[in-house]
């Protein structure tokens, strides 16, 4: 946009309102007759999409897609919007990160695999899946990684035990007799679902929990964040050294 | 109620039938499981699929070849044609010790397992639900068979039922398929044939929309990637493709539209049936016309989607290169992490698990409604109503930490004390102000006098001194707070 250029107040309030619905996200806003105003500005408009993109980039936030399913936004890293470990005390407390944040990285690791799951085309995104599955996919994932690493990668004695594989694996069943409902790998499954459903990340229907477009999106800029990118780096350096 | 004919109608008893007799090919899938003497050699074959290639060869050498001798295959040539296949998959699996006449015995069993049916004449039953009661029917048929074609060669022919459901099989476009139709409903309304037509009519829409499916797929993955799709060669070709198909598809049917309607014209009154069925297939000629129309619509549009997209997601190009492999770079290295290790790392990625959400500000109209939602005190110049009234609300300053109020009844004491005399809640704010306290601590001092003269127990939080309040004017003016001054003092 040139300087000279001079702004339209409407558009800037309305550039402003696609931002803010983007906040919002109020349910059912794909039927939104306004939003669908936005979408086709957006879509159309240069100097609107201009103007949404720097309102957004001043608000500290990223905008990641814009179409029929709504407007998806990520919070610039440390913004007023960005999430912290202290503000989801519920899921944290007494350590219970371990197994809650496991089983987020799970949930992106079995839809999104590798790159190609990104791909348009492909159709396991769209299946739901079941406190039952994601289970068995992290134990076994669990025992294949603790039989098939080589005994330099895995530390010895005591060591072993801290590993976040051997305190997942350690969780008893629902169906074991005896354990206490509020300790297995259910309840910490469902915990994790809810709150993904609080996040609108995913939805429920009977036992089926399915994945939004909106987790798609937030995974796919996972993948590409240079800040993750960077710290799984350092991480492999400092096993090197 | 619904009649017969739309419950179960009876081209669903044909498919019916149809599907048992292909249903002995796929028996002999499970052929060498159960037979003892191929069990340990031939474990590696296929035997679907060397029964697929019997059956085609057959059919291939039944007189469709100008140069074939005789109408259909002698066993000899067949087993000629068909072992390069066995050696195939005998190399597949590394296996060499099978010899020519390995191969002929196992052909020799697939071959009889295929005859044998013939012989026996595979009868198998049905039940046909179109007819009320249903009647269970037997079906009898083959699948290939021998001849005696010159009295000196024996050749093996395939039954009618083996060749349909390998001409079925063919691939045929859809637009061709949707042009045969078309020609078969055109003789229909020649002949007369009403009621066929009307249902080949139905499944023309159905071959519509099933072409409007493939070229709105064109367009959605048009506005979702355009990378994904070939439109410099594939994609125009096809919608050329499409739209000489569809100009075609609607005269063709305009046609048809026409002489319907003129067939209606001359119709005598009193054939009151043929009417009826004349104007069902007209009004179906019309729905198919509209929706040929608006797939017309839709092709046309795809071409300017493209046109919009292709500059529009120029400038979005999303970075697709250098992505994280979730599952092997991400998950499976955070197995092997300690939960002090992890913890930096969930603190990273945890905003991409949330929902981008405005963070709750504070805000004073909304604190003052939250409040009074919890304290209600009594209205001062209304001092009947406030005797009627006892159900006052106890405040809620459970909210408050205790270390908060330590401070504000330490700070209370302490100027009550050094003081001596009353003082105003007025003065005690100011001083809190002048001593550089926040809000919260001015909000829970005046919460506490309020209260008090509200003659609220505190719930728990009963002060132990003796606090004299009494009403002093709406004289308070803080930075923070207007309204009610009361005079506190403490009781001797």
């Amino acid at each position: 946009m040139s300087n000279d250029e001079e702004l339209d107040s409407q558009l800037v309030e309305k550039a402003a309102k696609l931002i803010y619905l983007g906040l919002e996200s109020p349910p059912g806003l794909s039927a939104n007759r306004e939003f669908k105003d936005f979408l086709r500005e957006y879509k159309n408009n240069s100097s609107f999409r201009n103007i949404a993109n720097a309102i957004s980039n001043g608000l500290q936030l990223e905008i990641l897609d814009v179409d029929n399913a709504g407007i998806f936004l990520r919070p610039l890293p440390r913004s007023v919007f960005a999430m912290r470990r202290s503000s989801v005390k519920k899921l944290v407390e007494k350590g219970q990160d371990r197994y809650v944040g496991l089983i987020l990285i799970a949930l992106a690791a079995y839809y999104f695999s590798n790159d190609s799951s990104f791909d348009e085309e492909s159709t396991h995104f769209t299946s739901p899946i079941t406190i039952h599955k994601i289970d068995g996919y992290i134990r076994e994932k669990c025992k294949n990684i603790k039989e098939k690493s080589k005994p330099d990668d895995v530390p010895a004695g005591n060591k072993i035990l801290e590993l976040l594989l051997m305190s997942y694996l350690q969780l008893p069943n629902e169906s074991y007799p005896g354990s206490k409902s509020r300790s297995t790998c259910e309840y910490f499954i469902r915990k994790t679902l809810n709150f993904l459903i609080e996040q609108r990340l995913f939805i429920k229907k009977s036992e089926n929990y399915w994945p939004t477009p909106k987790f798609r999106f937030q995974m796919e800029s996972m993948a590409e964040n240079d800040n993750v990118k960077q710290f799984l780096r350092l991480k492999t350096k400092q096993e090197e050294i | 109620m619904t009649s017969n004919e739309n419950l179960w109608d009876a081209k669903l008893t044909t498919k019916l039938v149809s599907l048992m007799k292909i249903k002995p090919i796929f028996d002999i899938k499970d052929l060498i499981i159960h037979d003892e003497r191929l069990k340990d050699h031939y474990r590696h074959y296929d035997p679907l699929a060397i029964t697929l290639k019997i059956l085609e060869l057959i059919i291939d050498h039944m007189g469709f070849s100008s140069t074939d001798p005789y109408t259909g295959i002698t066993k000899q040539d067949l087993f000629e044609e068909i072992i390069p296949l066995l050696r195939r998959m005998d190399s597949a699996r590394n296996i060499t010790h099978l010899t020519l006449s390995d191969h002929h015995n196992f052909l020799e069993v697939i071959l009889a397992k295929l005859l044998y049916l013939t012989r026996e004449g595979m009868r198998t039953t049905y039940t046909d639900y179109s007819v009320n009661p249903p009647v269970e029917r037997e079906l009898p048929f083959r699948l290939i068979s021998h001849r005696n074609f010159d009295g000196e060669n024996i050749v093996l022919v395939a039954e009618p039922v083996v060749i349909n459901f390998f001409l079925q099989m063919l691939d045929i476009e859809l637009e061709d398929q949707q042009q045969a139709l078309l020609h078969i409903l055109s003789r229909q309304i020649k002949k007369g044939d009403i009621t066929n037509a009307i249902k080949m009519g139905k499944s023309n829409i159905l071959l519509t929309r099933q072409y409007m499916l493939k070229v709105e797929e064109i367009i959605n993955l048009t506005r979702r990637n355009l990378s994904t799709i070939d439109w410099l060669r594939e994609c125009p070709e096809e919608l050329h493709r499409a739209t000489t198909h569809i100009q075609e598809c609607i005269n063709t049917q305009t046609r048809q539209h026409i002489t319907i309607t003129q067939r209606l014209t001359f119709i005598p009154e009193d054939k009151a049936k043929e009417r009826h069925l004349l104007f069902e297939l007209k009004e179906i000629l019309r729905r198919s016309l509209d929706l040929l129309l608006t797939l017309q619509k839709k092709v046309n549009e795809a071409r300017e989607t493209f046109l919009d997209e292709q500059w529009l997601q120029s400038l979005f190009t999303r970075k697709c290169e250098d992505r994280l492999q979730l599952e092997s770079m991400v998950f499976d290295s955070i197995l092997l992490w300690s939960y002090q290790e992890f913890i930096p790392f969930f603190e990273e990625v945890l905003v991409f698990f949330s929902h981008c959400k405005a963070p709750a500000v504070f805000v004073y109209d909304q604190l003052l409604s939250v409040t009074l939602k919890w304290i209600k005190f009594p209205d001062f110049y209304d001092l009947e109503k406030y005797e009627v009234e006892r159900d006052i609300k106890p405040l809620e300053l459970n909210q408050y930490s205790s270390i908060l109020r330590r401070e504000v009844v330490n700070f209370l004491l302490e100027h009550l004390q050094t003081n001596g005399n009353a003082v105003t809640l007025q003065e005690l704010l100011e001083k809190a102000e002048s001593l550089d306290k926040d809000f919260f601590f001015c909000n829970y001092l005046r919460l506490i006098i309020q209260g008090r003269y509200a003659k609220d127990n505190f719930e728990g939080h009963l002060i132990e001194f003796p606090l004299n309040v009494q009403y002093y004017g709406r004289s308070l003016n803080t930075t923070w707070f207007t309204g009610d001054n009361y005079l506190i003092a403490l009781e001797d």
